[in-house]
């Protein structure tokens, strides 16, 4: 009989719906919200961080950018015979930032050691031999081609040898075997060009290198023509920006790459949990954009918001040090011009206590992978409307 | 019976009761009347109406009668049907619902043990709620209550007197759970979990008087004040914001209580009827954020026909049955500051076996609690209540069995 009872108690059924819910009874929360205004804001430029992976290379100048471009190429493994008729390397191009026309692209080959993830300084980008340009396609889009010089290849060919290296048909492992093109458009020409990089989604946009040449395979093979197509294996732009972060905004942008920095005043909170037990559910900050700032590049469909570890940036903005990011979804009214940032994260850690409101530090989606920037108004916007806000939904419960 | 046939017995009744009431959301729950399946047959109403084949799990002055040791036991199972503004729901619950021995010392002098819930407390709704980033589901439970021990002896003070004094050890756990969740996938949950244990000692007097027609039954429980450990734990996003355990200088109060009845056995009929008081409007657990409390009275009667049982009759004829009526306001008053109100009718049966020195009882109840209009919600339910009492002579020495 006992088994049967227990058996059955721990079969039994609890309601779960909402009746009775208004009979009252046990702790209780309740969801609210609080409003906090910026205290402290501020943008910089940030060092140059690696542009590899990028979608673009930009090469050219306007609005106080400067930028070229590097692409590395490995050298492909030597048939039996190879006799090289021609080369030259292809790239496509697609619009561009600035006013100018489309400018005279220099092509250099040189080669030296770089990759994305430490790329080289100014100056350590050797001027190489100049190649000769053809362009395909002037226009909004089209095909730049450089030739380059038959001996150039052959030399670069020449000392390849293919049993002691790998299997693979380019030379992957050393690195003074890289070929590199650079990108330049020297002087004022108010035209960033923007080449597609090797990421691009088509094969046929991406940076090659096109051997043409009469081959053997074998001792006993007859002479026949071949084509190689080189890929680039790497490439990314670099950039340099003269002019001046605008001020009492916050400006996210990529390419020269401009962080911000923003602390609000979380006092709403505090008092919140003088009295209660406070459990951030959710926390979204909200900026207004100005449009009067940037309007001839795309705005940032997304800002990346890392957790401030310091107040260094209130004295040195470009010490910043961040930490603790979290991919966080954002939402763009373009109607209104506003960017909203769930930034629930960091903002339970405050509330935990687990880390301390240090503020947030705001970088582009873009940064280190293409040209975009964007301003939002600061907290001294004339409009209080338009300053940057920080939401916070949170529950209340009894202490 | 062999003890190691008690021992699972004991245990199971230390267990928590599963419970389910929304009107028991208030206070520490709903108190819980009923001190034998025999009882809860007749309406609540057996203190003055002892049966030697029944354990009174709440009167050792009862502890009497010819057996020479006394097992009970009791358990149920009910569906509680709960309506209010929103619509309605129905749970089903069941659990222990006491269990207890008694042991003929000599010269009437009876030593025995009871456990038997004192509260029960549960609840469960799940509601949402709407804001203007997302959908809210906010979840409200609360499972336990307070158990109550007696470990007492009685004595025949006189001509169909008895007496009795209980320790009564008064335990318990009360866990109270609010969380919400939402359907906005990024944002955090959170959840405030406050789990009470009570311990406190008390004491309980009774008496019983009977001439074999007439009878007469009182028991007193002394109010007491049982320490308060309170676990407090806050989620916040799936981890622990605060998780606390301390022991609180406010205690939980327990009130004075006076229950007493009358009873007249009509040839083979039993009619008998009870009153009970308790004084949780002088109770202060107003510290504890408690809700608001009052005093609650019981009323019950009864009814119990035990037909003259004669060789070759019927089998029915050897059964008891059994009726009742009671009716008791909650001493929690309801959100509004109502008094709810609990009315049930009964019937029972007991089933004698082991040449009638033992018995299986039987008891349904039907019954309604609160009133949509005064306390916001408004409850049906029917119980089943299943016991046995069993008797033995096995702690008794063989010269006093040969008597």
């Amino acid at each position: 009989m006992l088994a049967g009872l227990t058996a059955l108690a721990a079969g039994c059924s609890q309601p779960d719906g909402p009746v009775g819910s208004n009979v009252g009874g046990g702790p209780e929360g309740r969801i609210r919200s609080v409003v906090c205004e910026a205290l402290a804001d501020t943008s910089y430029k940030v060092p140059r961080v690696g542009t590899g992976g990028s979608a673009h290379l930009y090469v050219g100048s306007s609005h106080d950018l400067t930028s070229y471009a590097i692409a590395r190429f490995h050298r492909p493994k030597k048939t039996y015979e190879m006799t090289v008729d021609s080369a030259r390397f292809s790239l496509a191009w697609q619009g561009g930032v600035g006013a100018g026309t489309f400018p005279t692209v220099e092509g250099n080959l040189a080669i030296f050691p770089w990759s994305e993830s430490s790329p080289p300084a100014d100056g350590d980008v050797p001027a190489g031999t100049p190649l000769n340009l053809r362009v395909d396609a002037p226009g909004d889009s089209g095909f730049l081609s450089f030739a380059v010089p038959t001996t150039e290849i052959t030399s670069w060919l020449a000392w390849f040898d293919s049993s002691a290296i790998d299997t693979n048909w380019q030379d992957t492992v050393r690195i003074d075997s890289a070929l590199t093109l650079a990108l330049r458009a020297p002087g004022a020409v108010d035209k960033l060009i923007r080449f597609r990089a090797r990421s691009a989604t088509a094969d046929s946009l991406r940076p090659y290198l096109i051997i043409y040449a009469t081959v053997k395979d074998s001792a006993a093979d007859i002479p026949h023509d071949s084509t190689f197509r080189v890929p680039a294996a790497m490439d990314m732009f670099l950039m340099n920006d003269a002019g001046a972060v605008p001020a009492e905004r916050v400006v996210v942008g990529g390419g020269g790459g401009i962080r911000s920095a923003v602390k609000f005043d979380l006092t709403p909170l505090w008092a919140a949990q003088d009295t209660h037990i406070v459990v951030v559910n959710r926390a979204v900050l909200t900026l207004h954009r100005d449009r009067a700032l940037y309007d001839w590049v795309q705005w940032s469909r997304s800002v990346w918001p890392y957790r401030m570890t310091t107040n260094d940036w209130l004295t040195t903005p470009d010490s910043a040090d961040f930490g603790g990011f979290t991919l966080s979804p954002t939402a763009v009214d373009s109607a209104s011009d506003t960017l909203q940032i769930v930034v629930t994260s960091p903002a339970a850690e405050w509330a935990k206590g687990d880390s301390l409101n240090f503020g947030l530090s705001l970088h582009s989606t873009s940064e280190g992978l293409d040209l975009e920037r964007i301003a939002y108004f600061g907290r001294r916007a004339a409009d209080p409307a338009q300053r940057p806000r920080l939401t916070i939904y949170y529950t209340e419960l009894p202490k | 019976m062999k003890i190691r046939y008690i021992l699972p017995v004991l245990l199971a009744a230390a267990a928590p009761v599963l419970a389910e009431s929304q009107l028991s959301a208030r206070g520490n729950g709903l108190q819980y009347y009923s001190s034998s399946v025999r009882a809860s047959g007749m309406g609540l109403a057996a203190l003055a109406a002892p049966d030697s084949l029944s354990l009174d799990l709440f009167s050792p002055a009862n502890w009497g009668g010819r057996q020479a040791a006394r097992f009970g036991f009791g358990s149920f199972v009910s569906q509680t049907t709960s309506s209010d503004a929103v619509g309605s729901d129905a749970s089903d619950d069941g659990g222990v619902s006491g269990v207890g021995f008694a042991v003929h010392l000599k010269k009437g002098w009876y030593a025995g043990a009871t456990l038997s819930p004192y509260t029960l407390l549960g609840y469960k709704w799940r509601s949402t709620d709407s804001l203007d980033w997302g959908t809210a589901n906010i979840r409200r439970q609360g499972d336990g209550g307070i158990s109550q021990a007696l470990v007492g002896f009685s004595a025949p003070v006189g001509k169909g007197i008895r007496l009795g004094l209980a320790a009564r050890p008064v335990f318990g756990k009360v866990e109270r759970l609010w969380s919400v969740n939402f359907t906005e996938t990024t944002a955090n949950s959170a959840s405030e979990t406050i789990s009470e244990r009570y311990s406190g000692l008390g004491w309980s007097l009774s008496g019983s008087w009977s001439d074999g027609v007439g009878g007469a039954g009182i028991v007193i429980k002394t109010p007491l004040e049982a320490k308060i450990e309170r676990q407090m734990v806050v989620g916040a996003g799936g981890s622990a914001q605060v998780d606390t355990t301390a022991k609180l200088d406010r205690k939980l109060e327990l009130p004075f209580e006076l229950t007493a009845g009358v009873s007249r056995r009509m040839g083979a009929h039993l009619y008998a009827g009870e009153v009970e008081w308790s004084g949780w409007g002088s109770v202060d657990n107003a510290a504890a954020g408690a809700d608001q409390m009052d005093d609650a009275i019981r009323l019950s009667l009864g009814w119990e026909w035990s037909p003259d049982y004669q060789p070759l009759d019927p089998f029915w004829r050897n059964l008891v049955y059994r009726a009742g009526f009671w009716t008791a306001s909650n001493y929690a008053l309801s959100a509004s500051d109502n008094q709810s109100r609990r009315t049930a009718l009964t019937m029972g049966l007991g089933v004698p076996y082991a040449a009638d020195r033992s018995r299986i009882d039987l008891a349904f109840e039907v019954g309604m609690a609160g009133d949509k209009a005064d306390d916001g919600v408004a409850e049906r339910y029917i119980s089943f209540s299943v016991g046995f009492n069993h008797s033995e002579l096995w702690f008794v020495g063989r010269k006093e069995r040969n008597k």
